[in-house]
């Protein structure tokens, strides 16, 4: 393929038009608003339908929402959750004995919420999670359920909680 | 023969014959629920209706039989009866049938361990209407009901197809259920001071066709689409039943029966599929083990061959006549052979005898008191087969070693024989036990080899009638262990004799040779439902089933 070059001026060739036209967009820019933000002092204000942590919700009972189906565990596409179910007395029959997620291997791509027939489990807005050993990264079911959202009445939550917090 | 027709495809049938069993036969779809091909017909559930061309409603194809015409009256100058099963007038009653099963039905699919075999479920997304017109509160009926010691009851997702019903009318013959109350509050039901306690009970979970019964030992251990399933044969009686073997990482979960017309139908017991069940509390056996004096040493097995041949070699028991080796009715056919070849290398002697162990009665369906999947296996091995449960303690006396292979001869003896057992194993120089775990005989052993599970080999075996069934692997052992014929490989290399290459395929060659009706056949001819290697005892056949 022949590719046809522009004939260049003398002055074109000494490249300077093109050096100060870069000059111009770079100190244009001085300014306009500034976009950094001084992370991890400064905050930026996440769009709702973030996906960050998922996390467990807890039902108007008091209890996990999860029936253990394990379509979650069936979508995931790293095969990031593990769970094992068993047989409970609450109404729902079955329920979840261990929940594992390894936040390792989570790729935050939110199927897990979008498949599950109960919404026991969602993707709250926390990104934060990196940790300097990973056996701390596999989140068991206690402490999905801890960061995860709980009813506003149940016992020591007197306030609706913030959607999204 | 009448001359039929079933949408476009013209078909001879033989007088008689039901349309549904036609239709399976070549391959046409009609939905159907009720029916089972090993079962009495009760058109009850309404789902395989078609159209018949001539008849004013819709009929049910599983109790609709083909007549024949006189031949003035064919229908289009030759067809003795014209079936339609996706007109609209049929599909129009297979989808009104679908809303009425539905109408109650929890869709409690998430937690629902039928969900993925389930036959509502396919119908619903083949044959149903995508919504439901009910706008109130649907019936509510109790769930999670104690129906028997196996089996738990939903009663909100039972459809009313009676399956399990006829299954323990004419099959178990205990006819412990019944179908009570009426209207929308019928509902399977025991009679009153009855449980569904029979030796087949789990059957009915297998048969239903919904999630209403669900087996209490599988119940919520794992959604069916994780489990991987191979063919194997269990391993609890002589009938050797053709069985499924659903495991997930590593763990068997459940055994299904296989239909088999020539060995167990479409059934089996409840203690075969028990087997899960026992096998969790299993000490499952590691690596080779040495003992000296009290220490157990471990072994790798590439320098355990070389061990082994050592520890045999140096004993003083090296003559033909002091060793006393026990093969088991566990053994598959290989392992049978790699015994036999161990056996003549290293004592001088053929392997055996079996113990033949039985307990309990032969009953009409499936279940025999002779408890050892292969013992046929080992008479056409040539290897001789004990007394049905003849003490075991004549067999070590006077011997001063002994080979004992998947055989728990002091964990399954009772009083007397078993210290007996113990005192003569304890006394020997040298005792080998090969097993899959770590048994009572085991701790007597000089010499312990750990053997893969009947559910962590391939492996050949022969039942009482004369069927060789071949089983596969359904998970790998998850410690180093192996089939038997395996370590007779190792063991016979390290000594410098020939042996076949250590592989299921390498000794079958050499059961092939010792085994007549096996010599001109293949692997394949095995699978799935066995092949026939001995004329079969005149007997009653099992009730022939075409799949369930």
């Amino acid at each position: 393929m022949k590719v046809t070059r522009p004939e260049l001026s003398w002055w074109e060739r000494t490249y300077f038009p093109a050096i100060l036209k870069g000059m111009k967009l770079t100190f244009s820019h001085i300014f306009r608003k500034r976009v950094t933000l001084q992370y991890p002092e400064e905050r930026w204000t996440l769009p709702p339908g973030y996906r960050g942590q998922p996390v467990l919700l807890t039902g108007l009972d008091g209890h996990e929402k999860c029936t253990s189906c394990k379509l979650c565990q069936f979508i995931c596409p790293p095969e990031a959750i593990r769970i094992v179910g068993g047989e409970t007395e609450l109404a729902k029959e079955k329920f979840p004995k261990e929940f594992d997620i390894d936040m390792g291997l989570c790729i935050f791509c939110g199927y897990c919420q979008e498949v599950c027939p109960v919404e026991a489990i969602w993707l709250k807005d926390a990104y934060e999670l990196a940790d300097y050993d990973r056996t701390n990264l596999i989140f068991d079911k206690e402490k999905l359920l801890a960061i995860g959202r709980k009813p506003p009445y149940l016992p020591g939550r007197e306030k609706p909680l913030e959607e999204g917090r | 023969m009448p001359l039929i027709r079933i949408d476009d495809q013209e078909i001879e049938a033989p007088q008689g014959e039901t349309i549904l069993r036609v239709a399976l036969k070549h391959g046409i779809t009609i939905p159907y629920y009720c029916y089972h091909p090993a079962l009495s017909i009760v058109g009850q559930c309404r789902m395989c209706l078609v159209e018949v061309k001539g008849a004013p409603k819709p009929l049910t194809a599983c109790s609709t039989t083909i007549g024949a015409l006189p031949p003035d009256k064919k229908i289009e100058g030759k067809y003795d009866m014209v079936v339609s099963t996706k007109s609209e007038t049929a599909r129009k009653a297979q989808r009104g049938v679908l809303e009425f099963l539905l109408l109650n039905h929890p869709l409690d699919c998430p937690i629902c361990d039928q969900a993925g075999e389930c036959q509502l479920q396919e119908y619903s997304y083949t044959f149903g209407d995508p919504a439901s017109r009910l706008e109130f509160e649907k019936v509510h009926a109790p769930k999670r009901v104690d129906i028997g010691p196996h089996v738990v009851f939903d009663v909100e997702r039972c459809i009313k197809c009676t399956r399990c019903i006829r299954f323990c009318q004419e099959i178990s013959k205990t006819g412990e259920l019944t179908l009570s109350e009426r209207g929308v509050h019928t509902r399977v039901d025991t009679f009153p001071g009855r449980k569904l306690d029979n030796p087949y009970s789990v059957c009915t979970v297998d048969i239903c066709p919904v999630g209403a019964l669900t087996s209490r030992e599988f119940r919520f251990k794992e959604r069916v689409w994780f489990l991987k399933s191979v063919n194997s044969v269990c391993q609890e009686c002589a009938r050797g039943c053709s069985v499924r073997v659903d495991a997930y990482k590593g763990e068997v979960l459940r055994l299904v029966p296989r239909d088999n017309p020539q060995v167990n139908g479409p059934w089996m017991c409840d203690y075969g599929r028990l087997i899960t069940e026992r096998m969790k509390g299993l000490d499952l056996a590691g690596r080779p083990l040495l003992r000296s004096g009290s220490a157990w040493q471990g072994y790798e097995w590439k320098d355990f061959g070389a061990a082994l041949v050592e520890r045999v070699g140096g004993s003083p028991a090296s003559k033909s006549e002091s060793w006393a080796v026990v093969l088991s009715g566990r053994l598959s056919l290989e392992e049978m052979a790699g015994a036999q070849a161990v056996s003549q290398a290293f004592f001088k002697r053929s392997a055996g005898p079996v113990p033949d162990v039985a307990w309990g009665e032969d009953d009409e369906l499936l279940i025999r008191k002779e408890r050892r999947p292969n013992l046929m296996g080992a008479r056409l091995m040539g290897i001789p087969v004990g007394e049905q449960n003849a003490p075991l303690s004549g067999l070590f006396a006077g011997k001063k070693a002994a080979l004992i292979l998947r055989e728990d001869v002091v964990g399954d003896a009772q009083g007397a024989e078993k210290a007996a057992i113990q005192k003569a194993l304890g006394a020997m120089d040298l005792v080998i036990v090969a097993d899959s775990s770590f048994t009572e005989t085991a701790r007597l052993a000089h010499v312990f080899i750990p053997l893969a599970g009947w559910h962590e080999m391939e492996g050949v075996y022969v039942n009482f009638l004369g069927v060789a069934q071949k089983t596969a692997r359904a998970v790998v052992p998850p410690r180093d262990r192996r089939p038997f014929h395996e370590v007779a490989s190792l063991w016979l290399t390290a000594a410098g004799h020939d042996a076949p290459e250590p592989t299921f395929l390498g000794w079958h060659a050499r059961v092939k040779e010792s085994v007549p009706g096996l010599a001109e056949t293949s692997i394949k001819e095995l699978l799935p439902h066995g092949l026939q290697v001995l004329d079969a005892p005149a007997k009653k056949k099992v009730k022939k089933g075409e799949g369930a």
